[in-house]
């Protein structure tokens, strides 16, 4: 009972449910306009947030390393960077917060999903070891967070559109203004991606003694963050925007989540050995 | 000026880098999902060819298992790089005509808004006037954000092609006490176009492999020991993985494939012969090492396998050697061996002579590394101009942030 595994389950449990709660109330607020509401349900995520954090933290000074290694700890500081930065951006650009309805539940089943995959901690093997990896990571959490809030802001231009008549959906920011956050944070997104590929580029070198090597995780990231510059490039030379460029966006984020999660476990790729 | 002009500007043009960057994504969803040759080995290509053999004869025909090194990719790589460099200088001209304008102070109110904002690129104009006074200097750092984070692509590319075409390596397996000499075929060899096959820095003997464990068994460290020999200089290096040493230019890696080494001597009544067995260790703790052989001038293959050595099993390290004698037909013979044993093993007679370790070392040369990791800072550095400016008058203000110059490409 008193096994740091344990505590570290006591710790996610908690925060999953106090995200869960402050995932309620916030839709609860937003859909039936009670700012109030709405209100306490962003506080109830702030308590969430700083256990989630306790729990990464105290992993981490158990097992030696970031969290990077397992599953488990991959979705849960996805989780919790994605949450900590929205909430920061939310503080100081109100009109991000309806993105809550995406962001919340994407959140707190990450955290779920992370509680039923295996927990054990695993050594950091010896090429892992250098402060490149964590550059790599931590830019690739970073633009995975803020493709999300993109992510959000996309399907809400097409949901809106689309149906006008549903009240609550007066809430949301205006169209113009969504499409353009989504422009935003993309490009936001798209840059951090980039660095991520660079610096895991300049690991490559330093642990096997080449840059690039077209294993299939970096060639999906490469076609991940080229698709992302396609977005950005129609929108800015074609003045894409609206439904077509809200669609490619989205198309692109599920790009984004197979190049992350699902390309590490093809047999043949170099990080499937770590990863797997 | 005429034709070649007009075809740099042509790839300047939107809808040249459209087409440009869709032919890019073609290419990359190409290597994405048709198994390519720099990524499989030799049977797992071979089985894919046999298991798909209509997409194979497609796949063949156009060459599409080896996207990454034909002649049309690596062009359309050369025009994407000058399309780069075409929108690099029209970016820096924009950001000098504003930089004059911010210095010589001629804009104010709405006025100096639009000579900062970019024309077309969709953005709402923010009603603020240019930055007065000391404000106007972050104003003119700013307008550097995108031509820096174009350099530092530009960079990241042509470093890139330097590389790619000059770079040499060559993969390379010692067990202990054995010499690769300079001139000797490596295990596994790649260069580019405009580079030679590798040449080691003198002969290289590995005297020593130490591997090191956390307690679960998994692999903490490896450190080889060698020596090398240039005439009658000869000089001792250590590697660790992560830990590479340059030697006369040549960057010497120790990789993370390594096991164990068993001699053997396989004698039948016509003759006999001496077999050295390369297992490699597998990464997960715990696991059993697995290797298959094939038999020199005789119908068989032996495969081997032993445990290596826990940490939890408090004893010396596991030489136990479990071999298999198989053909087309089947299962011949199975021994299990430790080290200086002698066993039956089909029509054979084997002995374990000496057992040790093994790795695999990478040496490389390459240029444009400097320009890769220069081009990289150069990307953080106008990225963070870019967003962290916040393009209003009145100092920092995230709720300024969405009205702030937007990413312009």
């Amino acid at each position: 009972m008193n096994s740091p595994l344990f505590t570290n389950t006591v710790l996610h449990w908690g925060a999953v449910f106090l995200y869960v709660l402050g995932t309620i109330a916030t839709a609860w607020g937003i859909i039936f306009q009670r700012p109030g509401v709405e209100k306490a349900g962003f506080r109830l995520m702030v308590p969430g947030l700083l256990m989630h954090g306790l729990a990464l933290g105290l992993r981490w000074l158990d097992s030696g390393h970031g969290p990077y290694m397992v599953k488990c700890e991959v979705l849960s500081s996805d989780a919790w960077l994605a949450l900590g930065l929205f909430l920061l951006l939310a503080r100081f650009v109100p009109a991000l917060r309806p993105a809550s309805l995406i962001v919340f539940p994407a959140v707190f089943l990450l955290v779920a999903i992370s509680l039923f995959l295996n927990p054990a901690i695993q050594e950091l093997p010896p090429t892992l070891r250098s402060i490149w990896l964590v550059f790599h990571v931590a830019f690739y959490k970073i633009a995975l967070a803020t493709l999300l809030i993109a992510l959000a802001c996309s399907i809400f231009f097409i949901v809106k559109s689309r149906w006008l008549q549903v009240n609550w959906l007066g809430r949301l920011p205006e169209l113009p203004a969504l499409d353009l956050l989504a422009y935003r944070f993309t490009s936001f997104g798209f840059v951090f991606w980039g660095i991520a590929m660079l610096s895991g580029s300049v690991w490559a070198y330093q642990s096997w003694g080449r840059f690039w090597g077209w294993d299939p995780v970096e060639t999906w990231s490469l076609l991940t963050w080229v698709g992302f510059g396609l977005y950005l490039h129609l929108r800015r030379f074609f003045q894409w925007a609206g439904e077509k460029a809200a669609y490619l966006s989205i198309l692109c984020f599920l790009l984004s989540i197979a190049s992350l999660f699902f390309t590490a476990l093809i047999e043949s790729s170099a990080h499937s050995s770590y990863f797997s | 000026m005429g034709r070649p002009w007009k075809s740099l500007k042509i790839i300047n043009r939107r809808h040249g880098v459209l087409t440009l960057v869709l032919l890019l994504l073609a290419g990359l969803a190409g290597m994405a999902l048709i198994p390519q040759r720099s990524v499989l080995t030799v049977d797992e290509m071979a089985a894919w060819q046999a298991a798909h053999p209509f997409l194979q004869q497609v796949v063949g025909e156009w060459g599409l298992d080896r996207i990454a090194t034909a002649p049309w990719f690596l062009l359309l790589l050369l025009v994407l790089l000058l399309a780069l460099l075409g929108s690099l200088a029209s970016q820096a001209t924009i950001a000098l005509q504003r930089t004059r304008q911010l210095l010589a102070g001629r804009h104010s109110g709405r006025e100096g808004q639009a000579a900062l904002s970019s024309p077309g690129n969709g953005a709402e104009a923010s009603a603020s006037s240019v930055p007065p006074g000391l404000w106007r200097l972050p104003a003119i750092v700013a307008c550097w954000g995108s031509p820096l984070f174009h350099l530092g692509l530009a960079l990241v590319m042509v470093s890139s092609l330097l590389l790619v075409t000059t770079e040499q390596r060559a993969v390379f397996r010692l067990h202990e006490e054995e010499t690769q000499a300079g001139d000797e075929a490596p295990l596994h060899e790649e260069h580019g176009l405009f580079a030679r096959p590798l040449a080691l820095p003198g002969a290289v003997r590995l005297e020593q492999v130490r591997p090191e464990y956390w307690p679960d068994g998994a692999l903490k460290q490896l450190t080889s020991y060698l020596t090398i020999t240039e005439g009658a200089d000869s000089r001792h290096c250590r590697l660790a993985i992560n830990q590479p040493v340059v030697e006369q230019g040549v960057r010497l890696q120790q990789l993370e494939n390594y096991g164990k080494a068993f001699f053997l001597t396989i004698s039948s009544q016509a003759s006999a012969a001496s077999v050295a067995l390369l297992i490699k260790q597998p990464r997960e703790a715990g696991r059993a090492a697995y290797g298959t052989f094939i038999f020199p001038a005789s119908p068989y293959e032996i495969k081997a396998k032993y445990q290596p050595w826990s940490p939890a099993d408090n004893g010396p390290q596991n030489n136990l050697l479990t071999l298999r004698l198989e053909n087309d037909k089947g299962v011949e013979g199975q021994l299990l061996l430790a080290l200086g044993e002698t066993g039956r093993l089909g029509p054979y007679t084997v002995t374990v002579r000496h057992v040790s370790n093994w790795a695999e070392f990478a040496a490389s040369h390459a240029r444009g590394r400097a320009g890769i990791v220069t081009g990289f800072l150069l990307i953080i550095l106008g990225s963070a101009l870019l967003y962290l400016y916040p393009g209003s008058g009145k100092g920092p203000g995230w709720n300024n942030w969405i009205g702030c110059q937007p990413f312009c490409l």
